[in-house]
């Protein structure tokens, strides 16, 4: 009976969020925001709790059965077409949704604070906890298919929350990218799905849900001759969701929306999607070393890019948005060289240390009066005291410093990418850290160090945040601190706590992919282990190196960093400025002429005539019906149609009859 | 009365029940209308409605032995009765709407409750037809009706342009229709559809005649279903008619034009499938993909979901080029060919009864907020604003729309899913990824309209009134797009029983 009502949590773990959506969605503003935001934090607090449940639940089981299974319903069920209305927990999405409820319980009380004054109060927290609800669909989802709605849920809401302060054209528009987007990445994923579908379907016995990881699993056999396309296509998915490029563009526009929203879902949690949903399919990506491949270089591309972009941004979100993209770039770079332990490991640092980055942005956005641009902040060390000692917590932890918990995750990737022979893809990995950290130093100089450089006016409004806000930043600067400990390397005498607790789910792929690996590496464990420290210390050296550079140049040699943006007639810094002209280059390539076809092709051709002979006709008809109606057929629109009809009926009939 | 329905019906009065109850109804509601002057506007109404629940009841109690009727000119069975609860359904949902709109726009039309009741009953004919003669019989009833229906709201300029339009049209596409069954007839001699059966099993039929003259027919019936290129009339008819006709016709009508378009395309299987196949598989393509992109560039919401609605056209249709797919048709393959053609046939039924839903609650909410608020009623931008005036319409109208983009976990979803998944299993993978690139290209201009009911502020309303009983009616559809979105398994266990019965 116990065992029955821990599974039976899961269920809970995703409907309480959707209750508080409800509630908050359909009374509105007839809700006072006490009770609004209250409800909202109250019922991601029940799921966060209710997953720490599963999860010591989890912990007392042996580490080769930890799964739990809750299945509500049949969803689909014909032929031996079976699909599954359920969720299952295992160590994996166990961490996952411990990052989500727990950082989304932190971000919910963030937010209370940040939109206390806010006109939209109840809907943004009906977003909000819909918004856990899809992500935890997502995440506990037993199936493909239910991985897939929560996918769409999630896309949903951010498209809602981005376009959330909706008199901005901006926000308006950056909306609409994101969704547009993530409609390539979803083609990929539902295309993906079908082939499994169609290759599996025929093999099936009754009962199996054709959908479900354990099937999938089990039937991989089956799947590998078109594993490569499959994995393909579902990381077109992934590279949209999880803002890869080529289709990264959109998540710099998202930080649009409300700072929070940055927070949870477009650093912390759904951005996440795509590496999760690799980390589930494991065992399909490692039968495909073309995929892995792709992944890998798709990842280490994308942390070079986007951290050469955040170089020189003065946006303080948009450097946190191309950090985000970068080190979602570090994740897929981990799967993709078939550490998918450690990829998720830095899913989870990266949740901690990135909320807290945004969240501090956020404070400081919202003392200096809702300014984004950081050439007129600086001196707010003293003044936003809290603020300042968790920003510069979450700092260390991106850039790599020992021991806070970037150090551990991400230095965990590198050297996985060097010890399965991806050495080019470490050094492109190594620069990116060092970039990393530059621009991280540059911001927190801008922000906090040196003169104020805002308006009196402003100046004379910044203060500290209530501690609705401050809270949440405390609690997540040590976590951003000690968080990576759970992960603490052999090396370093520690556990590698976090990779033995995932050991079970990724073992299989383990045992395929990694075996070449394995065999040579037991001969050179030592030198490996020599090679490791010498890596690590590289790595540590070379992000303090970082820190101190950016350090230097923008507080005492300011000089440093206006002659470089003259270096080579200013060639260099336009390009990264303009975020190397992508956008434009996709708006001349695909918008543009997309637009004009669907305007002025369709629309005007087709539709538009119709339209302008209908009201023109409208306007004039003050006359009889019966004169109006004569004057419609006279006026040709109507023979129009009647002549395409008879042009549309000869071609089909003269095609029947020379076919037949 | 009875002595004279005795002798022509006599034994079979039985399976014809509910088609006498329908027929009896509307002249009885014409009747009343005209002869007794005490009359309250909404009595009429309560009358149609008895007698839509009447003829519904004894469907469900009164479940007569399968079989041709009137000498084979029916056909009496379960994909009939599948049929007439969805058009009696739709029936009863256009008379709650269109009770809710005569009282808000003070606008009264008598005439709507026979007219609606006729159509019904031409839609029943249609769905139960097993011969020609009644195939024509039927679709003339319910588009002479419809005709007037779209056409005859007193001095509104739109309303009648949209009618005569119709008209004018169906009346074009009509004469193809008689054209293509005079062909057929000349080619099986006769024009029941067994008739058809005994000629195609016959020694060398005659192919030419039987190509040329199902193509015409196919026409006719592609007309009504808003097929490209026999589509031009949907946009304007769709915008012109009043709000709870065009719900009624972009469901009712559309799924009675596929009922026999299903029914027509099975009976001429295999001969005319190779000769169609390629053809119809062109027509679905730019149906599905016209019909998307142009709802993209519309501004009204009517007209936009008439171009969705083409576009579903297209899926649908998808659904009928699966069932005559060489695979499904191949003769050495025919286990597997049922499998196939019987996932496509249940996939189109279901697919209908979620078009159906999911349609007919989108127009309940325009029905209530398009008219009666000036010139540009129906203007997506008056949508801005809507969640804060009126949660539940919102709401309702969202859950629509969702399902109508195909989101999960909505029935619309679930409608495309077995769709694609049948056209999948036949084989034709680059159909279905036209379907789901046309789908995902869909989702934006349903959200448009989303984004203006939430994210918009709000406009200045002339109309702030609240027809509660269309709201709650809509809402109820919505419970049921949600539901059946999460527990599709019965229904479509069911559609896949009632396909069956006409593929034996």
């Amino acid at each position: 009976m116990e065992s029955h009502s821990t599974e039976i949590l899961l269920r809970w773990i995703v409907l309480i969020p959707l209750l508080g959506a409800a509630v908050n969605g359909l009374l509105n503003r007839k809700l006072p925001r006490q009770v609004a935001g209250l409800l909202a934090c109250t019922t991601v607090g029940i799921s966060f709790a209710l997953s720490i449940v599963v999860f010591l639940r989890l912990l007392g089981m042996e580490a080769e059965h930890r799964f739990l299974t809750d299945t509500v319903a049949t969803w689909i069920g014909y032929g031996n077409l079976s699909v599954d209305l359920g969720f299952a927990i295992d160590p994996l999405n166990a961490v996952m949704a411990l990052v989500v409820t727990g950082i989304g319980f932190l971000i919910h009380v963030y937010s209370l604070g940040y939109m206390a004054h806010d006109q939209g109060f109840q809907r943004f927290f009906a977003y909000l906890n819909l918004f856990i609800f899809s992500m935890m669909t997502l995440v506990l989802g037993e199936n493909l298919l239910m991985l897939f709605v929560g996918w769409e849920g999630v896309g949903l809401c951010s498209y809602l929350l981005i376009s959330f302060w909706f008199n901005d054209e901006a926000n308006a528009a950056a909306g609409k990218k994101a969704f547009i987007v993530n409609r390539i990445g979803d083609f990929g994923f539902l295309i993906g799905m079908f082939l499994i579908g169609a290759t599996l379907l025929p093999h099936l016995q009754g009962g199996e849900g054709l959908f479900s990881f354990q099937t999938l699993q089990h039937h991989t056999d089956l799947l590998a001759p078109v594993a490569t396309v499959i994995c393909l296509l579902l990381f077109v998915g992934a590279t949209g969701k999880s803002a890869q490029i080529p289709l990264y563009i959109w998540l710099p526009d998202a930080m649009a929306g409300p700072t929070p929203v940055s927070a949870l879902i477009h650093a912390a949690t759904m951005v996440t999607a795509g590496v999760y949903m690799i980390a589930r399919m494991n065992f399909l990506f490692v039968m495909s070393d073309t995929a892995m491949l792709v992944v890998a270089i798709v990842g280490a591309a994308t942390a070079i890019f986007a951290s050469s972009i955040a170089l020189v941004q003065n946006d303080i979100k948009k450097v946190l948005a191309y950090s985000t993209v970068s080190q979602l770039g570090y994740m897929m770079l981990a799967c993709g060289v078939g550490a998918f332990g450690v990829g998720i490991f830095h899913v989870m640092t990266h949740a901690f240390f990135k909320a807290l980055l945004f969240l501090g942005s956020g404070s400081v956005i919202h003392a200096m009066s809702d300014e984004q641009d950081m050439r007129v902040m600086g001196g707010l060390k003293n003044k936003l005291p809290i603020t300042y000692w968790t920003f510069l917590i979450g700092t260390l932890a991106i850039a790599g410093v020992f021991p806070a918990a970037g150090f551990f995750s991400k230095d965990e990737i590198l050297w996985k990418a060097w010890s399965s022979g991806h050495h080019i893809l470490w050094g492109v990995g190594f620069l990116a850290a060092g970039m990393t950290a530059f621009y991280m130093m540059r911001l927190v100089a801008m922000t906090f160090y040196g003169q104020n450089r805002a308006s009196a006016e402003v100046k004379s409004h910044i203060h500290e945040s209530p501690a609705t806000m401050t809270i949440p930043l405390i609690v997540l600067a040590g976590l951003a601190l000690v968080g990576g400990w759970i992960g603490w390397p052999h090396f370093l005498g520690g556990g590698a706590w976090f990779e033995a607790w995932l050991e079970p789910v990724f073992s299989g792929g383990h045992a395929a992919h990694g075996a070449v690996v394995h065999s040579a590496g037991e001969a050179h464990v030592a030198h490996d282990v020599a090679m490791e420290w010498t890596l690590a210390g590289a790595s540590l050296a070379w992000g303090i190196l970082g820190l101190g550079v950016g350090w230097f140049i923008y507080t005492k040699k300011l000089a440093t960093a206006d002659s470089f943006k003259k270096f080579a007639g200013g060639f260099p810094h336009r390009v990264l400025l303009n975020k190397y002209y992508v956008d434009e280059g996709y708006e001349a390539a695909f918008i543009r002429p997309g637009f004009r076809l669907s305007k002025t092709v369709l629309w005007k051709v087709i539709d538009a005539g119709v339209i302008d002979g209908l009201l023109v006709n409208g306007a004039a008809l003050v006359v009889a019906v019966v004169g109006s109606v004569l004057r419609i057929f006279q006026n040709g629109m109507v023979r129009f149609y009647a002549w395409s009809f008879t042009i549309g009926v000869t071609v089909f009939i003269l095609y029947l009859s020379f076919s037949g | 009365m009875n002595e004279f329905f005795i002798p022509a019906v006599g034994s079979q009065a039985g399976p014809l029940l509910p088609y006498l109850i329908v027929a009896a109804g509307g002249l009885l509601v014409m009747l009343v209308d005209s002869f007794v002057k005490t009359l309250k506007k909404d009595h009429l109404s309560y009358l149609t409605l008895f007698v839509l629940l009447g003829a519904i009841l004894v469907q469900i109690t009164r479940v007569p032995q399968d079989g041709p009727v009137l000498g084979g000119m029916m056909l009496i069975g379960a994909y009939a009765r599948f049929f007439n609860f969805l058009f009696l359904g739709v029936g009863v949902m256009t008379t709650i709407f269109a009770t809710g709109g005569f009282d808000r726009d003070g606008l009264y039309r008598p005439e709507f409750y026979p007219l609606l009741l006729f159509s019904i009953l031409g839609m029943m004919v249609l769905a139960a037809a097993n011969d020609l003669l009644t195939v024509f019989l039927g679709i003339e009833t319910m588009s002479l009706s419809v005709y007037v229906l779209a056409g005859g709201v007193h001095g509104n300029v739109r309303s009648s342009e949209a009618g005569f339009k119709y008209l004018v049209l169906g009346g074009f596409s009509s004469a193809f229709l008689l054209m293509g069954m005079a062909l057929l007839y000349g080619f099986a001699g006769g024009t029941g559809f067994a008739d058809l059966t005994a000629a195609l099993r016959g020694d060398s039929p005659d192919i030419t005649l039987l190509t040329l003259g199902s193509g015409l027919v196919l026409v006719g019936m592609g007309f009504k279903v808003a097929m490209v290129p026999f589509h031009m009339w949907t946009p304007d008819v769709y915008e012109g008619a009043p709000s709870y006709i065009t719900g009624f016709m972009a469901t009712a009508v559309k799924a009675a034009g596929f009922a026999i378009l299903v029914r027509f395309v099975l009976l001429l299987q295999p001969q005319t499938a190779f000769a169609w196949y390629p053809v119809l598989t062109a027509l679905t393509v730019i149906t599905m993909t016209l019909g998307n992109l142009v709802a993209l560039a519309q501004s009204n919401i009517k007209r936009m979901l008439a171009w969705s609605s083409i576009a579903h056209a297209g899926y649908l249709l998808l659904g009928v080029v699966t069932m005559i797919s060489p695979a499904a048709g191949d003769s050495e393959m025919m286990l597997r060919s049922s499998e196939i053609g019987g996932s496509a046939g249940s996939a189109i039924l279901f697919y209908l009864i979620a078009y159906t839903l999911m349609n007919l609650a989108a127009f309940g909410i325009i029905n209530i907020l398009g008219k009666g608020r000036g010139e540009d009623g129906e203007e997506i931008h008056r949508y801005a604003g809507l969640y804060h005036r009126n949660p539940v319409a919102a709401a309702t109208l969202t859950v629509a729309l969702l399902s109508l983009a195909g989101i999960p976990p909505m029935v619309g979803f679930m409608g495309k899913f077995y769709l694609f998944s049948a056209v999948v299993r036949a084989g034709l993978i680059p159909l279905a990824i036209i379907g789901v690139v046309n789908s995902l290209i869909s989702v934006y201009y349903y959200l448009r309209v989303m984004v203006m009911m939430y994210m918009k502020d709000e406009e200045e309303d002339t109309y702030s009134g609240t027809e509660w009983v269309s709201v709650v009616t809509s809402g109820m559809l919505a419970l049921l797009v949600i539901y059946l979105g999460i527990q599709p398994n019965a229904f479509q266990r069911a559609a896949e029983v009632i396909f069956r019965q006409i593929t034996f």
